[in-house]
């Protein structure tokens, strides 16, 4: 055992010193200043330093320091594949701090955008409230106008009311004052047949209504006048809107009492019978129109005049257009 | 011959073979190549291929170096690619999500822009 010592001596000190030999250009390396990492460092040390770029990419930023040590600890034969790595890893980190700053600024415009489409819908309700409340203001005046209206029939029933007590006033008159307060009371239904179409209008109700013809008054009673463009040429069929008229003219008709006469007529063009067929085929679609929308029939009568009772002249076309009409004649 | 010196020496025999087996032979890098192809496949996941085509392909040719190296045995050769392999594979994915994020900023900024002019039209 003695004996083998001095041989293991120089063998343990040769291997030491053959470890130190080893070690000492890395040790050297280490303490020159490479300019390659140097030129790293700077490039990370200037990302760190990027105050808009903070707190990004921590994990890519660690990780290209480890490499830019691992660089510099590099021994010379590795310096080449560990510069790569550090190079890479250097601009991999900037890359992803950039993205990660560009991604928090995609969310805060998304917010933006939520922030613009809500003041766009705010925008749009308002402006509907206020279309509404134009329309309701609409409304109330028409129904304000109908009030107004009645108010005053009710106050000439009532004087019709004392002129019959008093019973010294003629018949006539009594009679005139009931005609002047049922035709009061007539405005009034239509003034609120109005107020409530406005009424319709603000409830969005885009249904169609059909406009109530023309109501005259002569000798005969009251005279509902029915254009002749309410049928097609030459035919007895009524069109969807004057069959819609006539609803709306039966609704009135049924606030009546009395005869109703119904008289087609035409213009002078053609020959006289047919004319005569041609208005009275005309009378009678209306009449059965009448009786669909609810009329008595028994109530109804229908004559077709032909072109003996012109209205206007027939000279031209305009007033052979307005000779061409039906007429609804309610008898007092 | 006093006993410490006999102490010292077997110490410094111990220490010295030691070093050298370290020196001497790298394990197997089998979980550093396992990274890099995993951050190959991240890279591609993250449309690497379209917004950062040089990275990736050189990413892909590294780790296959990689790979062979570590068949034939080179375990220092191979741990030298598979880092350089994830290192460029992470630069694709950086790359690729650094477009991505900045094609979706300059969308966003452009109809941000339009719908304001749209509420001041209709103001």
């Amino acid at each position: 055992m003695s004996a083998s010592r001095p041989a293991v001596r120089p063998l343990a000190v040769a291997l030491a010193a053959l470890l130190l030999a080893a070690a000492a250009p890395a040790l050297a390396a280490e303490d020159a200043v490479d300019p390659d990492a140097a030129r790293l460092r700077l490039a990370l040390d200037a990302l760190d330093d990027d105050a808009s770029l903070a707190d990004l990419a921590g994990v890519e930023r660690l990780k290209a320091r480890q490499a830019l040590e691992a660089f510099e600890a590099a021994r010379p034969r590795e310096r080449d594949a560990a510069f790569y790595v550090a190079r890479v890893r250097a601009e991999a980190a900037r890359l992803a701090a950039e993205a990660a700053l560009a991604e928090r600024q995609v969310l805060e415009l998304e917010r933006e955008r939520d922030r613009l489409l809500l003041a766009a819908s705010r925008r749009e309700v308002e402006r509907a409230r206020r279309e509404a409340e134009r329309l309701r203001l609409q409304s109330l005046v028409a129904a304000e106008e109908a009030e107004r209206v009645r108010e005053f029939a009710e106050a000439e029933t009532f004087a019709r009311t004392e002129a019959e007590a008093a019973a010294t006033r003629s018949a006539a008159e009594a009679e005139q004052a009931r005609r002047v307060a049922a035709a009061r009371e007539r405005e009034a239904a239509l003034a609120r047949e109005e107020a409530e179409l406005a009424a319709q209008v603000v409830a969005d109700a885009i249904g169609e209504s059909a406009p109530m013809p023309p109501i005259a008054r002569d000798a005969r009673g009251e005279v509902i006048t029915l254009a002749g463009d309410a049928f097609s040429s030459g035919s007895a069929t009524l069109t969807a809107g004057a069959r819609a008229s006539l609803r709306r003219v039966a609704e009135h008709l049924r606030g009546t009492q009395g005869r109703v006469l119904v008289e087609g007529h035409t213009d002078s063009q053609g020959q006289a019978a047919a004319n005569q067929a041609l208005s009275q085929r005309r009378a009678d679609a209306v009449r059965a129109a009448l009786v669909d929308a609810g009329v008595d029939a028994s109530r109804l009568a229908a004559s077709g005049k032909g072109a003996t009772t012109p209205v206007a002249d027939n000279g031209s076309a305009e007033g052979r257009a307005r000779n061409r009409r039906v007429e609804i004649i309610i008898g007092g | 011959m006093t006993p410490v010196p006999g102490k010292i020496h077997r110490g410094l025999t111990l220490f010295a073979l030691l070093a050298l087996a370290a020196c001497a032979s790298t394990p197997p890098p089998t979980a550093e190549v396992a990274r890099a192809e995993a951050a190959v496949v991240g890279a591609s996941r993250a449309d690497a291929d379209q917004h950062a085509e040089a990275d990736l392909a050189a990413a892909r040719q590294r780790l296959e170096i990689a790979q062979r190296l570590l068949a034939d045995g080179d375990n220092d050769g191979a741990l030298a690619m598979a880092r350089q392999a994830e290192a460029a594979a992470d630069l694709a994915s950086a790359r690729s999500r650094h477009a991505i994020a900045r094609a979706a900023l300059e969308r966003r900024a452009r109809e941000n822009a339009q719908l304001r002019r749209e509420l001041e039209e209709n103001r």
